[in-house]
């Protein structure tokens, strides 16, 4: 999955016509949508380095509320995304929180293995370390 | 059949402006000592507000909570509460659950500063919840999270 920088996305922003708010020492982006909704983020993380592929997809599905070929599209034409949006962005796989830091915490798991793993896999790994601990 | 039309008297404690204003400090003591809201109301009642404790409307608000979820990638964790459209970052779970509660403080406070505008929108059903984290400290906040194991998770459960 291509994914964009930092700097993509406020360029994102800037084309797609948010405003950049800034409230008691936290900046953030909002757009109001034609039927009033509100739309909010938080872009310029940090410039020049690449959004993660997970990152990218939430933004794109929680914040931004478009699918990733109209992100690119607002970037090549510069014109804002025709609301609203076709073929919203899928979710990404993604973990309740208990469960990530239970598998953190009791199985010392490494990001990178648990990102591998969908809800199914994840309960499971818990139960298996869970059984190994028991007497 | 026909229900009889009834009188309509106020459920909760009442008490009109100009009384409530000369006695404010017995008002006080009965909203927070005696934990009895108390409808504050004038011109006939067209204009009411609700005085109560703030901690005893944390425990009625109990129930509402974020459904947090984490993304995992190779090079960081990703928080998000999809309908708020909230998400945290870090590299870790620990900066993430950092880095979503400063965002939820953020988003709480702009919230309760333009309130007509939000309740106008579907971001209207973020106002119990997001008036219970406000009204609650940090640790209570943290447990707003989920970060608590459920008492009982059925694919667990099946799993064992």
């Amino acid at each position: 999955m291509k994914t964009p920088t930092w700097d993509e996305l406020a360029e994102f922003l800037r084309y797609d016509g948010w405003r950049a708010v800034r409230s008691t020492d936290h900046e953030f982006y909002e757009k109001t949508l034609p039927d009033g909704e509100i739309l909010q983020t938080h872009a310029s993380r940090s410039g020049s380095k690449t959004v993660s592929p997970g990152r990218f997809k939430t933004i794109l599905t929680d914040q931004l509320r478009i699918g990733e070929d109209s992100f690119w599209t607002v970037l090549r034409t510069k014109q804002p995304v025709p609301r609203p949006s076709p073929g919203p962005a899928p979710a990404p796989v993604s973990l309740p929180l208990w469960l990530a830091l239970a598998l953190d915490r009791e199985g010392g798991l490494r990001r990178t293995e648990i990102a591998t793993l969908d809800h199914a896999a994840a309960v499971a790994r818990l139960h298996e370390i869970r059984s190994r601990r028991r007497p | 059949m026909t229900y009889p039309v009834p009188v309509e008297e106020p459920l909760l404690p009442t008490i009109e402006f100009s009384p409530a204003k000369a006695q404010l400090s017995d008002v006080m003591t009965r909203v927070f000592h005696g934990h009895q809201p108390r409808l504050v109301s004038r011109h006939n009642g067209k204009e009411q507000m609700l005085l109560v404790r703030p901690d005893d409307l944390v425990s009625m608000l109990v129930d509402h909570q974020f459904d947090v979820r984490a993304v995992y990638d190779p090079d960081g964790v990703t928080l998000r509460i999809q309908d708020l459209g909230i998400l945290g970052f870090g590299e870790t779970l620990d900066e993430a659950v950092v880095d979503l509660l400063d965002e939820l403080r953020a988003y709480a406070g702009r919230y309760f500063d333009e309130p007509a505008r939000y309740l106008a929108t579907s971001r209207g059903a973020h106002a119990a919840t997001l008036l219970r984290f406000a009204l609650s400290g940090p640790d209570q906040q943290r447990t707003m999270l989920g970060v608590e194991e459920p008492p009982v998770e059925p694919e667990l459960v099946a799993a064992g």
